[in-house]
């Protein structure tokens, strides 16, 4: 399965050539999303206002965890396994 | 959005963790986070690059790499970062490991076109191609050939000058090595693009339009799937 994280609060399910859109993060002042995953756990950040998500569940939903260190751009991010 | 831009030239011995990990490069301060409870708590590695970090890899040996904003990369083997190679003189916007042909290829590009790579995992860099006026947004591979993801199209960049397999404005790709397929992003007018054939990067299907013009920033490949009864009642609970 892709998904495509979408800038904007919203995120994409790509499954056999049909797009899901579903905009389930409230998440509206998103943008420009970096993301890494791990498995099922997926992580995003922003490079507007610093906050990183995550979702344990393959992106059926996502968490705010807060902004890091008062950092307001999450640029890029990698799993290292 | 305006961002800050530092130069600044420091290694830092940063202690390898004892699991795997996650790691944010982060703006206005050039901070590297690492995270090991999947993304619970954050730390500072106290890392300063000389700008910001923009793009991370890793190579068959487990390097990590991780390009800037003022054109330097730098490379993690295990203990501690390198004091970074200036590669370009502007920012780095794709930075990837492929195998081509059996060797490990570290490919680099920047927002002026310009492709640069590495044959000995950093030890030295040469020019590939320049696409010119475009960002380069991303690199796959078919093992042999080598293309580019960028603001003006998608090109075979194994000959100069490159050739222009797709037009479009390609932000962001994610390649499903396990079915022969990659799905490109375009921003502005948002499509989805992915190969005709399976493991064939010379013809592309736009397979639709996502919503109301928003972009894809990123994407991901997991090797679950979910059925469509738990979509849907996603979709409507």
């Amino acid at each position: 399965m892709v998904i495509g994280l979408i800038g904007s609060g919203y995120y994409t399910f790509y499954t056999d050539d049909y797009f899901l859109n579903m905009d389930m993060l409230d998440a509206t002042d998103e943008r420009n999303i970096s993301s890494a995953n791990k498995g099922d756990i997926i992580i995003f950040g922003n490079d507007y206002n610093g906050h990183i998500w995550r979702s344990i569940n393959n992106g059926l939903a996502f968490n705010d965890l807060g902004q890091q260190f008062s950092q307001t751009d999450i640029n890029c991010l990698i799993y290292v396994p | 959005m305006n961002k800050i831009f530092r130069s600044q030239n420091i290694s830092i011995v940063t202690p390898p963790p004892a699991t795997d990990y996650f790691l944010a490069g982060t703006s206005p301060d050039g901070k590297i986070l690492q995270s090991i409870d999947d993304g619970s708590t954050w730390t500072d590695t106290s890392v300063s690059f000389n700008g910001n970090p923009k793009c991370f890899t890793i190579d068959e040996s487990g390097n990590i790499y991780c390009g800037t904003s003022t054109g330097y990369v730098y490379k993690y083997s295990g203990s501690s970062w390198d004091s970074g190679t200036s590669i370009f003189g502007g920012n780095i916007t794709a930075l990837s490991s492929l195998n081509v042909s059996g060797l490990n290829f570290i490919l680099i590009g920047d927002e002026n076109g310009v492709i640069k790579f590495s044959i000995d995992l950093g030890g030295s860099w040469d020019i590939w191609n320049t696409v010119t006026g475009a960002i380069i947004n991303g690199f796959i591979t078919d093992g042999t050939t080598v293309y580019a993801i960028t603001s003006t199209g998608i090109y075979y960049i194994d000959i100069v000058p490159p050739t222009q397999l797709q037009s479009g404005n390609f932000v962001a790709l994610i390649h499903d090595v396990d079915n022969g397929f990659v799905y490109a992003a375009t921003s502005g007018v948002s499509y989805i693009w992915k190969n005709t054939i399976t493991n064939d990067f010379t013809a592309w299907t736009n397979l639709g339009y996502i919503i109301g013009g928003s972009s894809v920033d990123t994407m991901l490949k997991n090797g679950n799937r979910i059925n469509r009864i738990g979509l849907l009642y996603f979709l409507y609970r």
